[in-house]
C-alpha cells in the first residue's frame, strides 16, 4: 500500500464509478462528499512512511504506507509532510460538493470534480515535477463536460479556455527542459533568459494573465456559476502551485533572474485590471470572473514575496512570507463558493444575471442577494470579512518590497469593492411596490446563512485558520 | 532511412496543414489530419526509436477517428432540427461544410492562403536559428514543427467552431511534439502527450455533439 494509491488512484477510480452512477444525483452527491471526507480523515489520521497499528485487528497490527508509487519509470511521491495539504484539498472538495445540490449543478459536477482533483493531486506528486503541466492540461480537458453539459451548445469562452490551457502547455514543458539544462550550467544567461520567457508565456496563457485573460469573464458568463467558480478556483490554484515549485526548485530564478519582480508586476497588473473591469461590469456572472482574475493576481503577489523573509506575526518566526499564498486559499474558496451559490440561487428566479434582470431581486431572494454581496465584499478585502486578514498581511508585507505594486493592488481591490456596491444597489433597488418574500428553499437558506456566518467568523477570528494554512508552506 | 523521408514529410505536413486551413469540408479535414500525422511521426522518428514515434501516428489517427465519428452524427441531427439555430455546429460567421463555394468563401480561402504564405516566409527565416535553441533538432524538423505551430495558431485565430478549434490545437500541438521529441525521449511523456491529443479530440467530439444530446440538468 502506498500514499499515491490512496489519494490519487482511489479517488480516480471513484470518479469513474460515480460517472456511471450520475443518473442518481443525490446518491452521487452523497458518495462524493463521503469519499472526500474519508480521504481528508485518512490524511489527518494515517502517517505516511511510519509503522502504525489498527490495534483491534491482529492482522493489521503493523501497517506502513509507503510514500512512492512508480509508474513507467516515473515516481509519484506523497510524503508525510503533504498530509495537511491533502486534508485541506479533500475537505475543500467536500465543501464544494456540499453546495452542489443546492446550486443545482449538472449531474457531472461531482464525478468530474473528483476526477479534476485526482489529476491535480497527481500533478503535485509526480517526479520530475515538470510532468505536472501535462496532468494539469488533462484536468482542464476533463473539466469540459462539467462546464458545457449535454444539451447546451459550446460557447466561445469554453473554446478559449481550452485553447489557452493547451497553448500554455508547450511553453511550460520547454521552460522545464531549459531549466534542467541550467542545473549543469547555471551561469549561462542565454538559457536563463529563454527559460524565463517560456515560463512567463506558459503561465500567462494558463493563469489568464493580461492580455490572455479574456476567456475568464466569457466562461463565467456562459456556464453555470457554481461550475465556473469551481474551475476558476482549482485550475489556477494548481498552476500557481506549479509556479511555486519552479521557484522553489530553481531558487536563483526568483532572485537573480528577477522572477519575483516579474510575478509582482503580473500580479499587480491582474489585480488592477480585474478590479477596474469589475467596477464597470453590469453582469453578475462576469463580475465573478473578474473577481477570479483579481484573486489570481493576489496569489501571484503572495508568491512574489518569496522564501527569504518570514511572516512577522508568526510566533516561531520560521514560516516564509510565501506562507501567505497558502493562507489565501480558504477565504478565496469560501468567497467564491458562497458567491457562486448565491448566483445559482438568483438565476432560478431571474431570466438572466444582467443588472436589468436582477433589479430589486433582493425583495424576492434576500439570502441569496446578501450572500452575493457579502462574498463580493469579502473578496475585495473588506474589514471583518474572511479575506481581510490575508489581504492586510499581503499589503503590509508587499509595501516593504514595492510600494507601487501595493498601491496598484489596493486600487484593484477598491475597484472590486465599487463593483460590489453597485451590485448591492441594483439588487436592493426595485419599484418599491413589491412585498418582501423568501423564495429560497430551506437547503439554500441554510447553506447561504452558514456561508455568510463563516465569512464573518474567519474575518473576526483569523487565528483559527491562518496558522495551520500558513504552515503548509513548510510542507 | 528516415533522413531521406524528412523533406517529403515537411512537404506533406505543409500541404496537409494548408488544406486544413482552407478546406471547410469535414471529411477532407479528417483525411488531411490523418495524412498530417504520418508526416509528424516520420519527423519524430528522426529523434525517437520508430516504435515510440509510431505512438504519434496511432494517437493522431485515433484522434481523427474520434472527431470523424462525431461529425458523422452531426449532419443528420442538423437536418432534423432546421428550426433550431443552436443545433448548428458551425457558427453563423463560418461557412458551412455543405455550402457550395461562394465569392465570400473564395475570398476567405485566398486570405487564408496569403496569410499562410506570409507565415511560410517567417518560418523560413526563423527555422535556421532553432537548432541553436534546441540542440539535436535538424533543420527539416525545425521547418516541419514551425509550419505546424504557425498554421495551427493561424487556424485558431480564424475560427470559433469547436471542430476547427480542435483541429487547430491538434496541428499546433503536433508541431510542438516534433520539437520536444528532439530534446525529451521519456516514455511517460510520450504517453501523456498521446493522452492529451486523445483528450483534445474526445472533448472536441463532445463539444460538437453535446448540444444535440439529451439535457441532463
Amino acid at each position: 500500500m502506498n500514499a499515491p494509491a490512496i489519494w490519487i488512484l482511489f479517488p480516480g477510480i471513484c470518479a469513474a464509478a460515480l460517472y456511471f452512477l450520475r443518473r442518481w444525483t443525490r446518491l452521487t452527491n452523497l458518495a462524493g462528499i463521503s469519499i472526500a471526507l474519508l480521504l481528508a480523515i485518512l490524511a489527518l489520521a494515517v502517517p505516511i512512511g511510519e509503522t502504525f497499528s489498527l490495534a483491534p485487528i491482529p492482522a493489521l497490527s503493523a501497517l506502513q504506507i509507503g510514500d512512492t508509487w512508480v509508474f513507467q519509470g516515473r515516481r509519484f511521491i506523497l510524503e508525510d509532510s503533504s498530509r495537511p495539504a491533502l486534508a485541506f484539498v479533500f475537505l475543500s472538495l467536500a465543501f464544494w460538493f456540499g453546495g452542489a445540490s443546492a446550486a443545482s449543478t449538472n449531474r457531472l459536477f461531482v464525478p468530474v470534480g473528483l476526477g479534476i482533483v485526482t489529476l491535480l493531486n497527481a500533478s503535485v506528486a509526480v517526479e520530475p515535477f515538470l510532468y505536472a503541466a501535462l496532468l494539469i492540461e488533462m484536468a482542464a480537458l476533463v473539466s469540459i463536460p462539467m462546464l458545457s453539459p449535454p444539451g447546451k451548445p459550446a460557447g466561445r469562452g469554453i473554446l478559449r479556455f481550452l485553447t489557452f490551457q493547451t497553448l500554455g502547455l508547450p511553453f511550460i514543458l520547454l521552460a522545464g527542459w531549459l531549466l534542467s539544462g541550467t542545473e549543469i550550467n547555471p551561469a549561462d544567461p542565454e538559457i536563463v533568459l529563454r527559460a524565463a520567457v517560456m515560463m512567463i508565456l506558459g503561465f500567462s496563457f494558463q493563469m489568464a494573465v493580461f492580455p490572455f485573460h479574456t476567456w475568464i469573464p466569457m466562461l463565467a458568463e456562459e456556464v453555470h456559476p457554481y461550475s465556473a467558480a469551481f474551475v476558476l478556483f482549482v485550475i489556477p490554484s494548481a498552476i500557481s502551485l506549479l509556479a511555486l515549485e519552479f521557484l522553489n526548485r530553481y531558487a536563483w530564478l526568483g532572485t537573480e533572474a528577477g522572477g519575483y519582480l516579474v510575478l509582482q508586476f503580473l500580479g499587480a497588473l491582474m489585480v488592477l485590471a480585474g478590479g477596474i473591469w469589475a467596477a464597470f461590469q453590469r453582469n453578475l456572472k462576469r463580475m465573478l470572473g473578474y473577481a477570479a482574475i483579481t484573486e489570481t493576481g493576489q496569489a501571484l503577489l503572495a508568491l512574489s514575496l518569496g522564501f527569504s523573509g518570514v511572516i512577522p506575526a508568526d510566533p516561531a518566526g520560521s514560516v516564509p512570507l510565501v506562507g501567505l499564498y497558502f493562507a489565501q486559499f480558504l477565504p478565496r474558496m469560501l468567497g467564491l463558493t458562497l458567491w457562486a451559490l448565491g448566483l445559482s440561487t438568483l438565476q432560478t428566479a431571474a431570466p438572466g444575471l444582467d443588472f436589468e434582470h436582477v433589479r430589486g431581486i433582493a425583495r424576492k431572494m434576500p439570502a441569496a442577494s446578501a450572500a452575493v454581496a457579502l462574498a463580493h465584499i469579502s473578496l475585495a478585502g473588506f474589514p471583518l470579512l474572511a479575506s481581510f486578514p490575508t489581504h492586510l498581511a499581503l499589503w503590509s508585507a508587499l509595501s516593504v518590497q514595492s510600494l507601487p505594486a501595493t498601491l496598484l493592488s489596493l486600487i484593484g481591490s477598491a475597484g472590486l469593492l465599487m463593483g460590489a456596491l453597485r451590485t448591492l444597489a441594483v439588487l436592493l433597488t426595485g419599484s418599491g411596490a413589491e412585498e418582501w418574500q423568501v423564495l429560497e428553499n430551506r437547503r439554500q437558506l441554510g447553506l447561504l446563512a452558514a456561508g455568510g456566518i463563516l465569512l464573518f467568523l474567519l474575518g473576526i477570528f483569523p487565528q483559527w485558520f491562518l496558522p495551520s494554512l500558513v504552515a503548509l508552506a513548510g510542507g | 532511412m528516415f533522413d531521406m523521408l524528412a523533406l517529403p514529410s515537411v512537404i506533406l505536413v505543409t500541404l496537409t496543414s494548408l488544406l486544413l486551413l482552407t478546406i471547410s469540408e469535414w471529411r477532407l479535414n479528417i483525411i488531411a489530419l490523418g495524412l498530417q500525422y504520418i508526416g509528424v511521426s516520420l519527423l519524430v522518428a528522426l529523434s525517437w526509436p520508430v516504435e515510440m514515434a509510431v505512438t504519434k501516428l496511432v494517437a493522431g489517427w485515433m484522434s481523427g477517428a474520434v472527431l470523424g465519428m462525431a461529425m458523422t452524427t452531426f449532419p443528420a441531427l442538423r437536418q432534423s432540427h432546421p428550426e433550431n439555430p443552436e443545433m448548428a455546429v458551425l457558427p453563423a460567421d463560418e461557412p458551412a461544410a455543405e455550402q457550395p463555394a461562394t465569392g465570400y468563401l473564395a475570398a476567405g480561402s485566398l486570405f487564408r492562403i496569403l496569410a499562410a504564405a506570409l507565415l511560410g516566409l517567417t518560418v523560413l527565416s526563423i527555422a535556421p536559428t532553432l537548432p541553436e535553441w534546441f540542440p539535436g533538432i535538424t533543420l527539416t524538423q525545425a521547418w516541419g514543427s514551425l509550419v505546424l505551430i504557425g498554421l495551427g495558431l493561424l487556424h485558431l485565430g480564424l475560427t470559433a467552431n469547436p471542430f476547427r478549434t480542435i483541429i487547430g490545437l491538434l496541428t499546433a500541438l503536433s508541431g510542438f511534439e516534433i520539437l520536444y521529441a528532439a530534446v525529451e525521449s521519456s516514455t511517460l511523456v510520450a504517453g501523456l502527450l498521446a493522452a492529451v491529443n486523445l483528450g483534445l479530440s474526445l472533448m472536441g467530439a463532445y463539444l460538437v455533439v453535446a448540444h444535440t444530446m439529451e439535457e441532463t440538468e
